[in-house]
């Protein structure tokens, strides 16, 4: 027994130690390529190096990714959940959603789409990439509210794409893929209270690194599947988007996300709208 | 009166079924994606966009002040897009390592009038749509109905989330908070101070947001709605003239010009 626990502890510490140290090299390789190319910082970039170079295989994964994603999030709507024991009733799908989900919803949505808007990014190379502070708040608000946090993300993105000027085809693959980024933490991070190092571990595994990862493909593979449309170069997409999604959403969520939750969480549990406290079926 | 981002008027747009109104949204969004590569062939939308502000009431004055505030995000648009085309077409001046050919400035501003036409498209249809009748024609569209009247709750609640979000920032630079001071990871650890109370607001909103949605019966039996809006003969010809005029307008688009 205790084995198993120090196995785990070793595990959780270097789940942190791999958030951290990607989210340390990323910072640091973007760093180096622009002092070797300040001019086209992302041809010295080793994540668009990558990205590009391998995007034969990465459309391959992405395909993977994006069919998996999109029946994820229609069957979560359907208030199913993929388990180990196959498909299970979840308690959380449209249909059992009370007035609480819907308000938690809105809000979310709301809040997320104007702080969006509201907050400016934190340019690193003027018109080419950026830190935006509120994708923080999309794992936490599917970690502690849920499918309707989840949905929250998606919408609140949507929005902000609408005010913004983004909004297009490439809004689809965005509106699935903020789905995904609270999704991942809210499905496999077992503990939600950023309290304990298992807690944490796993929130940098699941939260940082794997949904960095998913949402960069998964939309990237939507803007190159309708490149003819959306009249983006398959070097933009894969040479420079997919490491801007990437590089943004490890920095935000490793430095931002584990001190927003643990500062929410009590917050959140007290006024008894977190959703294990919630859903009865489960 | 105003709810959201509707503005009460009685104005040619206000008075147009909400699904007439969102094929218009869409031809709008297909001529903008055909004219990408053409600014010149994306002036014509542009130009509609502006007649539609003038027919929602809300007037091409504003349409202007919002030219003009893009401004800005033209020129950006320009050296971003201008510069990734530069080895295409007759050049036309260059700064330093900045080349502008005529080929990459009309790629720039068709990405401008694709980025702004869809923007004023949802500013005409956002301010001259009822909230009520969206969730409508989000339903009738097929959109599941909690779904549909989430989306409308948050663009509702959006104008005064912002509100909160701009008010919270202004008390936290009255007490000191330098947003923009530090490197980058320093800069990103600033906006908790932002966020944190933004969040507890939102905390506390649900349970008002609840109890008006549970006095309306949300989620407890099917939606209807007293007053429905109907197709009309205007609804129809409003949607024929604008297939066309977008229609052919995406045409000229999508044929080689260069």
């Amino acid at each position: 027994m205790s084995e198993a626990k120090s196995s785990a502890r070793v595990l959780v510490l270097f789940s942190v130690l791999l958030g951290v140290l990607a989210a340390a090299l990323v910072v640091y390789a973007f760093w180096q390529a622009l002092t070797a190319n300040p001019e086209n910082p992302w041809s010295s970039f080793i994540l668009s190096q990558i990205f590009f170079g391998y995007r034969d295989m990465m459309f391959v994964v992405g395909a993977v990714i994006w069919i998996l994603g999109t029946l994820v999030f229609v069957v979560e709507l359907l208030g199913l959940t993929f388990t180990r024991r196959g498909l299970t009733k979840s308690g959380t799908g449209i249909a059992n959603w009370g007035v609480i989900d819907v308000a938690l919803a809105a809000l979310s949505a709301a809040v997320y789409g104007g702080l969006l808007a509201a907050t400016a990014p934190i340019v690193i190379v003027p018109g080419f990439t950026w830190l935006r502070p509120a994708n923080s708040l999309a794992p936490i608000f599917g970690m502690f509210f849920g499918i309707p946090g989840c949905i929250g993300a998606a919408i609140g993105n949507l929005i902000a794409d609408i005010v913004g000027g983004f909004f297009g085809v490439g809004s689809f693959g965005g509106f699935i893929g903020n789905f995904l980024i609270a999704y991942l933490p809210y499905k496999f991070v077992k503990d939600h209270s950023f309290s304990s190092s298992q807690s944490i571990g796993e929130f940098y595994a699941w939260g940082v690194l794997i949904q960095a990862f998913v949402s960069a493909v998964y939309i990237c593979w939507w803007l190159n599947v309708t490149e003819a449309i959306v009249g983006l170069p398959l070097f933009v997409v894969w040479g420079i988007i997919a490491p801007t999604i990437f590089t943004n959403n490890i920095v935000v969520n490793a430095v931002l996300s584990p001190v927003l939750g643990r500062i929410l969480y009590p917050l959140v549990k007290g006024r008894g709208l977190y959703w294990r406290d919630r859903v009865r079926v489960r | 009166m105003s709810s959201g981002l509707y503005v009460e008027r009685e104005t040619f747009f206000h008075k147009l079924d909400p699904r007439a109104k969102l094929v218009w949204l869409l031809l709008v969004l297909v001529a903008s994606i055909a004219t990408q590569f053409n600014g010149l062939k994306g002036i014509p939308v542009f130009a509609s966009l502006v007649v539609a502000l003038s027919l929602s009431g809300l007037g091409a004055g504003l349409a202007a002040l919002l030219v003009v505030n893009a401004s800005a995000f033209l020129a950006a648009v320009t050296l971003v897009w201008a510069s990734m085309y530069s080895n295409q077409g007759n050049l036309l001046f260059s700064l330093g390592f900045l080349k502008i050919t005529d080929y990459g400035l009309l790629v720039a501003l068709g990405k401008f009038f694709l980025i702004i036409c869809p923007v004023l498209a949802f500013v005409v249809f956002f301010s001259s749509t009822k909230p009520y009748h969206l969730t409508w024609a989000l339903e009738r569209l097929g959109v599941p109905s909690k779904i549909a009247l989430t989306f409308t709750l948050a663009l509702n609640l959006l104008p005064s989330a912002l509100r909160a979000v701009k008010e919270v920032i202004d008390a936290q630079k009255a007490r000191g908070l330098a947003l923009d001071r530090g490197g980058p990871l320093q800069r990103l650890k600033n906006h908790l101070p932002i966020i944190v109370p933004v969040i507890s607001k939102l905390l506390s909103d649900v349970w008002d947001l609840s109890m008006v949605l549970a006095s309306r019966f949300v989620g407890l039996a099917k939606r209807t709605y007293v007053f429905e809006p109907s197709w009309r003969l205007r609804d129809t010809l409003f949607v024929l003239a604008s297939t066309i005029f977008y229609g052919g307008v995406a045409t000229w688009g999508l044929q080689p010009s260069l």
